[in-house]
């Protein structure tokens, strides 16, 4: 075979062949409908009927930052702070709030604020930082919830929680059971994708289980996608195998697989012929997806100079918009560096700046595609920092403790009401005045955009049906449309 | 009765049904119940859908029971409704059922299960417990909570196709169904079974050609044999037992380093090897340190009892994860043992089987005593650990102990010292001056008086690289990040002091001292010594200095030199109790290894008060005096077991955090309102004359010389004589050299030992308490060791610790354990358990297929002393296993699941499985046993882009490591090795009891793209060149059967020629190809072969091992 063949053409005529004799075997298309069928361990859960109701949303970006980004920096203000800096938090504030131990021997817990400056933006008038020039200039089109709260005061258990629902290991992630629930919207990619950046080296790391399947069948794990000619784990063919010589082989593969059906009636073996289908689909449309090379200049523009750096949280933001342009359901992007127990007026412009730009620019870039109507965007942390300093206090250098009791979220996108606050904080952003929700009312509230009733989605494990929201969790009505 | 009679009594009898009797029920129930079986089964039909829709709100549950009412139970049948009046249950009174009523009601307010529950029944389920009721509504109790009989074996029909027991029990189950048996696999296919789920491993071409040419009737037992005294056969056991083990090779949780848990891995392969009995077996892992005089072996087992993960994670709640260890030692032993959910009784009572919450902590209590802590320290193995020396050190030891037994003798033989001192003290008396402090091994001396300056603050980095949570800022210079020698080569010999802080522009100040100045601290701030005083545990040292605290009531870290809970509390420090007694803590790492002291008395507030700490080396609690005023202080040993290091010497540490000796904080704590005054140090240990004279007699020594020796009293001359040998005799300080000398090497080379985790009961149990929602911080009321009484009492007869609890699980009349072992095993070879939940035999999981082969097999098990590899050997020579796996019409379709074993199961190898098999085709395969866990291919990245800390990086293994078997690679929970983790290994954080077996579309690019596979195809590719022939059928044909056990057909043998043949023409056109392919991986290529014919052989290999006969297991 001639090396300038073309391939496409071969590969859509082999494909053709390849259908007409599978059909023949007895594998219906049926069987290639979905990109990740339901494994032979299907224990007594039989698919429930999804979604419940007319769904708002269709995919979901989750933003996720990682480490506890400090409210009081970005979007609580507080200039009570201001005015009360190096003053003792009142132990009656302070309650009897479990702390980490990192602080719980600290012997006095000093108000801190730095010199970061606020305004008021957009016409909903919402307060953000100096830090976000470019989100504040969206945020007509976000939903603050300023009241979120959680139960966990470390990073693991806190993170696990926000993404499973419970602070332990071994429960499936929020993309996990969305794409159990709902299965795929597209033949060539995994329903849920994970995508990880970094902004400074150092701080807090990531473990594979926030993206775990838990008991739900492994298909519905997290797949991770990564910058570099290798997006997805052995996708690409090894050196000295090229496009003609795969096919070859899948073609020839699917012969003995068919000669074995037929000696010894396995159905497995078809669903093991079409797996080799969309391997091989997908290692053209994942790299065909994430080839950024065509974008206009005035994207990389809009979604900053770092959007031409691949493994950057803003290249990030573009490839997410493309996963969603594909119906990939859930991008679960996380982004590292947010865990400021000291040097925190030093790092937060950094890590600030590592994300204002591309997430204000995937929100706009959403709204101009038509998209930002079907997708929700979810921006926020595990938790929330402390209004007091962690070791030493000056304006100049300081640290935030983790603050489990209030941190604020953005969300943006359907379904969501635009340029609209929710909850508050007292003056010294320590307690939650107003409308406080829980992470379990966050998860509850995301199933149902989804179209999803969070109580009914249930898998039964060990003889007992788990649910994402575990026994708790309420919609928070207040800030849909 | 008369005609009449009876007439009127069916009169009657219609009447009452017409209208007091059973109501008219729904269409579809009507139509159900005509097909509910005659003979209902309580166990079988019933309770699976009382369990699954009622006892969440109508089940054991004390706390859940709505409207008081349990239907568990035959109490269902008193309980009234308020609102109808009616009893829940009348047995054969369907109309006077309460429960009938709600079941078909349609009202929402009335029906059950509620709308709220999101739970339905179906009619056939209504069916169910229609029948059930109007057949009188009988109670059994669960099948898995009855002692297992040995039940009579069936007599079957076919009578030649049984070869044993097993075969009696699934003929007799297949035949009353008129299903037949399926006719027995090919001999290939049958080696190559067997060689899979003794050994994990393929056979190889000879071992499959042996047994095809061996025709006698004991070739298949032979077979058999040789697989079970394998030593691959321990490997395969192993392998399971990781999972249910939930063994890795890292901690697990945020920071997830590595830990050294690989000596119990390979203590498993070889209990599995020396086929000891199941019993021992997990007595051991469960209880082996409380065995009369455990051996190595014996302690090594328990690392079973530390497989959970624990968290590294900086400022966690000790308690908090402590707890969660314990309560993952419960929920695994549950699991494990028992095959029950216990861990749903932590929080509550559990809704569906008789585990009540306190049962739960009572199981809890046993599991309660390990001395440990819940944050564990980075770059050592977490306390307590067993040092695990080799015979080349135990010689090193022996022969450092023989050197220092005779010095220590010579040491303590004071009364050489006799003469010495006479001869001293008469010249002394002569010279004595009128002050004498001592000077001999003065470290160095800081009188406060001047004020000391401040820790300079760190240069600002560009990025916050080395920034570590909890550090608190100004003492960044001070920890030194690289792994540094603490030794006296390094160490100044001037002691300087530094005042440090964690509050902005607050210092220790000055205040009026005992002497002169003195120093106050005010909590968040310390006094930062130098590394003058980093003495380890060989060496005598004193420390000595007054002390106020201004409060009654402050408690905190007196003095010290530790980096606290990151690092194990390695160091040694004195701290001040909330009750004002002393803690005096040495530790290599908290809290096993280590000496834990603590003074009976309270430390006075208020006035100055002289400290001195002096301690002998000898790494002993008696070795450690602390004394207060000039008066040694009693002390209650806690802890006496200090075996290691208290530095970070040259030793195996790989993360340190090494912090300076403070006073006034460690790293996270601090004390405030203390002043401290005349700080003295000394690399010896000071007499108590010499502590007294610190302690204010300054001239205890000039006034004792001056008297005649006879007027001095005893205690004055052991006073003197003391001093004279510890301050002033040559010889003394001669031999304390040499023991300083030998004792150095000898914690240099003990320190530097391996260690594994294991159990080690405190000698005082720590109390257990029944935790409120589970939560570690809500105790209630107390709770004791035991068992769950509704599975089996524990006995009054055996000792209430982990041991009586290994006794209560292995006795004769335990329902559980026997059956969930034994259906465990019948799942390895059979892909599923005969309970197909082989992690619940409750009330929700599934009902045993075979029931009375289950309890046939659990009681010969036992009555075999629980020999595994006979059991092992039992199940796969029966006829059952040896059946082939191809359905045939009939039973494919009366026995769809097959669960009737109408034929061999067919299911994906594990992924162990199929990576051993590539390797071990193509040769490439190293069949060492055991050792370190070693890091196989990954693609690049993936353990950098999640870790920050920690073994970040993944040094990918040279040489043999690449080759080792897969249960062998390196475990990292927080980020497995993606190609196994594709192929459904558990992330092992829990108990696993079965793996998933799904079949991915990213499983074939693992075996399409995976270097390893790619590696294994062209090393594979010249041995088909090498050891076959020139043909491409011979070449193929070797390949097929190397990878699939078996000769090809003749119809894959022309596609496979036909794939040959093409890839050899491009191959030739494209020869640059063909070389690129053959770079892929590590291993070294034959130069010798052509490389078109290799790579072309390469495509065929990479081929089959995408084909299904090497991945099923058929």
């Amino acid at each position: 075979m001639c090396a300038h063949h073309d391939e496409e053409v071969a590969r859509q005529m082999s494909r053709r062949e390849f259908l007409t004799r599978a059909s023949m075997a007895g594998v219906g298309v049926a069987a290639l409908s979905s990109l990740f069928p339901l494994s032979s361990l299907a224990d007594d859960n039989t698919k429930p009927l999804l979604p419940h109701f007319s769904p708002k949303v269709k995919r979901i970006v989750y933003l996720f930052q990682s480490g506890g980004p400090s409210q009081l920096e970005l979007f609580d203000y507080k200039p009570k702070l201001k005015e009360l800096f190096g003053q003792e938090l009142p132990a009656s504030i302070r309650g009897n709030q479990r702390l980490t131990g990192m602080t719980s021997n600290q012997k006095s817990f000093p108000l801190a604020i730095g010199k970061t400056q606020f305004q008021q933006h957009g016409k909903s008038r919402a307060w953000v930082s100096d830090l976000m020039p470019h989100t504040s200039k969206v945020v007509d089109e976000l939903c603050f919830i300023k009241s979120m709260y959680t139960e966990a005061i470390n990073h693991d258990p806190a993170i696990t929680f926000f993404q499973t629902g419970s602070q332990q290991a071994g429960r499936p992630s929020m993309g996990s059971w969305l794409s159990y629930g709902l299965g795929s919207e597209n033949r060539n990619l995994p329903a849920f994708v994970v995508l990880l950046s970094r902004a400074r080296a150092g701080d807090q790391p990531l473990y594979a289980k926030l993206w775990g399947n838990g008991f739900l069948p492994s298909e519905h794990q997290g797949v991770i996608f990564r910058s570099g000619n290798d997006p997805v784990y052995y996708l690409k063919d090894p050196k000295g195998i090229d496009k003609v010589s795969r096919r070859r082989v899948l073609d020839h593969l699917a012969q003995l697989h068919q000669v074995q059906y037929k000696n010894v009636l396995d159905e497995e073996i078809n669903s093991r012929i079409s797996q080799y289908e969309m391997a091989y689909r997908m290692q053209s449309s994942v790299p065909a997806t994430l080839d950024v090379s065509k974008e206009p200049e005035s994207i990389y523009t809009m979604y900053g100079e770092e959007s031409k750096k691949p493994g950057t949280f803003a290249a990030n933001c573009l490839l997410a918009r493309r996963l969603l342009e594909k119906d990939v359901r859930f991008v679960q992007l996380y982004h590292q560096g947010w865990d400021q127990h000291s040097g925190l007026p030093r790092d937060m412009p950094i890590m600030a700046k590592s994300v204002d730009q591309a997430s204000a620019a995937l929100i706009k870039d959403l709204k101009q595609r038509g998209l930002l109507d079907e997708t929700l965007v979810i921006w926020g942390g595990e938790f929330g920092r402390t209004n007091y300093s962690q070791g030493k206090l000056t304006v100049d250098n300081f640290g935030r403790d983790h603050h489990p009791r209030c941190f604020t979220i953005f969300m943006a996108g359907a379904g969501i009401k635009k340029g609209f606050t929710y909850g508050e904080t007292d003056d010294l952003g320590y307690n939650i005045v107003r409308n406080p929700v829980h992470v379990h009312d966050l998860q509850a509230t995301v199933m149902h955009l989804m179209g999803i009733d969070h109580e009914r989605l249930v898998f039964k494990s060990q003889g007992r049906r788990y649910r994402l929201t575990d026994v708790a969790g309420k919609v928070v009505k207040g800030i849909l449309t | 009765m008369n005609r009449q009679q009876r007439f009127f009594l069916f009169f009657w009898l219609i009447i009452s049904l017409g209208s007091c009797g059973d109501p008219d029920l729904p269409q579809d129930v009507e139509m159900a119940l005509a097909k509910v079986p005659d003979q209902l089964d309580y166990n079988l039909h019933v309770k699976p859908i009382l369990s699954d829709r009622c006892f969440a709100c109508h089940g054991p549950d004390k706390n859940k029971q709505k409207g008081d009412l349990r239907l568990d139970l035959p109490v269902a049948y008193e309980k009234v409704s308020e609102e109808t009046g009616r009893k829940a249950l009348v047995p054969g009174k369907l109309a006077k059922s309460e429960v009938f009523h709600r079941i078909i009601s349609t009202d929402p307010e009335v029906i059950m299960p509620t709308p709220e529950s999101h739970l339905t029944l179906t009619a056939q389920e209504k069916a169910v417990l229609i029948k059930w009721i109007q057949d009188g509504a009988k109670y059994k109790p669960h099948w898995s909570l009855v002692a297992p009989k040995k039940t009579i074996v069936p007599v079957v029909k076919n009578k030649s196709w049984v070869r044993n027991p097993i075969d009696n029990f699934v003929l007799a189950r297949l035949e009353a169904d008129s299903l037949k048996p399926n006719a027995e696999a090919s001999k290939e296919t049958l080696i190559r079974r067997l060689s899979f789920d003794l050994t994990g491993l393929p056979p190889t071409i000879g071992e499959i050609d042996a047994f095809l040419a061996d025709k006698s009737p004991e070739a298949y037992e032979r077979v058999v044999n040789r697989l079970l005294s394998s030593p691959h056969y321990g490997e395969r056991m192993a392998n399971d037992w990781l999972d249910v083990a939930r063994y890795a090779d890292t901690h697990g949780y945020q920071d997830d380093g590595y830990r050294n848990s690989y000596p119990w891995r390979d203590w498993v392969i070889a209990a599995f090897n020396k086929n000891q009995p199941y019993n021992n077996f997990v007595t051991w892992q469960l209880a082996g340190d409380l065995l009369p005089n455990p051996n190595k072996e014996q302690i090594i087992a328990t690392s079973f009892l530390r497989n959970h993960p624990q968290s590294q994670e900086g400022g966690i709640v000790d308690e908090e994860y402590r707890v969660e260890y314990v309560a993952d030692r419960v929920n695994t032993f549950g699991k494990a043992f028992l095959a029950q959910s216990t861990e749903c009784a932590r929080c509550h009572d559990h809704k569906y089987d008789p585990i009540s919450q306190k049962n739960y902590f009572q199981l809890y209590a046993f599991f309660n005593n390990n001395n440990e802590t819940g944050e564990i320290p980075y770059g050592t193995e977490a306390s307590p650990s067993l040092i695990l020396s080799t015979p080349e050190i135990d010689k090193i030891l022996k022969f450092l102990q023989e050197k220092k037994a005779p010095l220590e003798q010579q040491g303590k033989k004071w009364e050489d010292y006799q003469p010495g001192f006479k001869v001293w003290f008469a010249k002394a008396a002569r010279q004595s001056t009128n002050f004498i402090m001592p000077k001999k091994g003065l470290v160095g001396y800081i009188s406060f008086d001047e004020k000391l300056p401040v820790v300079k603050p760190p240069k600002p980095k560009k990025e916050a690289k080395s920034k570590k949570e909890g550090k608190p800022g100004a003492d960044k210079k001070l920890a030194k990040e690289k792994p540094k020698k603490e030794t006296k080569k390094n160490r100044p010999t001037h002691l300087t002091a530094e005042l440090s802080s964690l509050v902005d522009g607050k210092f220790p100040v000055q205040v009026p001292g005992k002497f002169g100045q003195a120093v106050r601290v005010d909590g968040d701030m310390g006094i930062v010594f130098n590394e003058a005083l980093d003495f380890d545990r060989h060496e005598p040292s004193t420390v000595s200095m007054w002390v106020k605290t201004l409060k009654t009531d402050e408690s905190g870290p007196l003095f010290g030199k530790t980096g606290g809970d990151l690092n194990g509390w390695r160091g040694y420090y004195v701290e001040l109790n909330k009750d004002q007694t002393l803690s005096i803590r040495m530790m290599h790492v908290y809290p096993a290894n280590g000496i834990d002291l603590k003074t009976t008395q309270k430390l006075p507030a208020q006035q100055w008060q002289h400290l001195a700490l002096a301690y002998d080396g000898s790494s002993k609690a008696q070795g450690i005096k602390l004394y207060l005023n000039g008066k040694e202080v009693p002390m209650q040993v806690i802890n006496d077991n200090l075996q290691q290091s208290i530095l970070f010497g040259k030793d195996k540490a790989r993360m340190r955090l090494v912090r300076p000796f403070t006073l006034g904080r460690e790293v996270r704590a601090s004390i405030t309102n203390v002043a401290f005054d005349e700080f003295y140090a000394y690399s010896r240990q000071l007499s108590l004359l010499e502590i007294k004279q610190l302690a204010g007699e300054k001239n205890l020594l000039p006034q004792l010389l001056k008297k005649p020796i006879a007027q001095l009293n005893p205690a004055q001359k052991n006073l003197l004589f003391e001093y004279y040998v510890r301050a002033v005799d040559k010889k003394y300080a001669a031999i304390q050299k040499k023991i300083i000398e030998v004792r150095g090497i000898e914690n240099d080379t003990i320190t530097n030992l391996e260690e594994v985790m294991v159990y080690k009961e405190l000698p005082n149990p720590r109390p257990s308490f029944l935790l409120d929602r589970g939560v570690y911080d809500a105790p209630k009321e107390r709770v004791f060791p035991n068992t769950p009484e509704k599975i089996m009492p524990f006995s009054k007869e055996l000792p209430q610790n982990r041991l009586g609890l290994a006794q209560w699980l292995t006795s004769p009349k335990q329902p559980l354990f026997a059956r969930v072992a034994v259906n465990r095993f019948w799942q390895q070879c059979f892909g599923k358990g005969i309970v197909k939940t082989a992690d619940d035999f409750g009330n929700q999981g599934e009902l045993p297929t075979h029931p009375e082969l289950l309890d046939w097999l659990s009681v010969t098990f036992r009555e075999s002393n629980w020999n595994v590899k006979k059991l092992m050997k039992t199940m796969v020579m029966s006829a059952t296993y040896r059946q082939s796996s191809v359905p045939t019409t009939i039973n494919k379709q009366k026995d769809p699941d097959n669960k009737l074993f109408s034929r061999a199961p067919s299911y994906r190898m594990s992924a162990e499985m199929i990576r051993d098999n590539a390797l071990a085709a193509s040769g490439l395969l190293v069949r060492k046993i055991g050792g370190k866990s070693v890091h196989p291919y990954q693609p690049e990245g993936v353990w950098e882009a999640l870790a920050v800390r920690n073994d970040i990086k993944y040094e990918q293994g040279k040489g043999e490591d690449l080759y080792r078997r897969s249960m062998y690679s390196i475990w990292k929970r927080s980020s497995p090795l993606p190609a196994m983790i594709t192929f459904d290994v558990p992330d092992r954080y829990a108990c696993s009891m079965r793996r998933q077996k799904t079949s991915t579309p990213l499983q074939a690019l693992v075996l399409m793209n995976d270097v390893q596979y790619v590696e294994a195809s062209r090393v594979l590719a010249e041995k088909m060149i090498c050891e076959s022939g020139n043909t491409p059928e011979q070449r193929i044909t070797y390949a097929f059967r190397t990878l699939t056990s078996r000769y090809p057909r003749k119809e894959e043998l022309a596609i496979l020629i036909n794939l040959y043949q093409e890839e050899n023409t491009d191959f030739k056109k494209h020869p640059e190809r063909a070389k690129e392919l053959l770079q892929e991986g590590a291993y070294g290529r034959d130069k010798k072969l052509p490389v078109t014919e290799v790579a072309t052989c390469a495509i065929i290999a990479n081929t089959l091992m995408n084909f299904d006969e090497f991945i099923i297991k058929r």
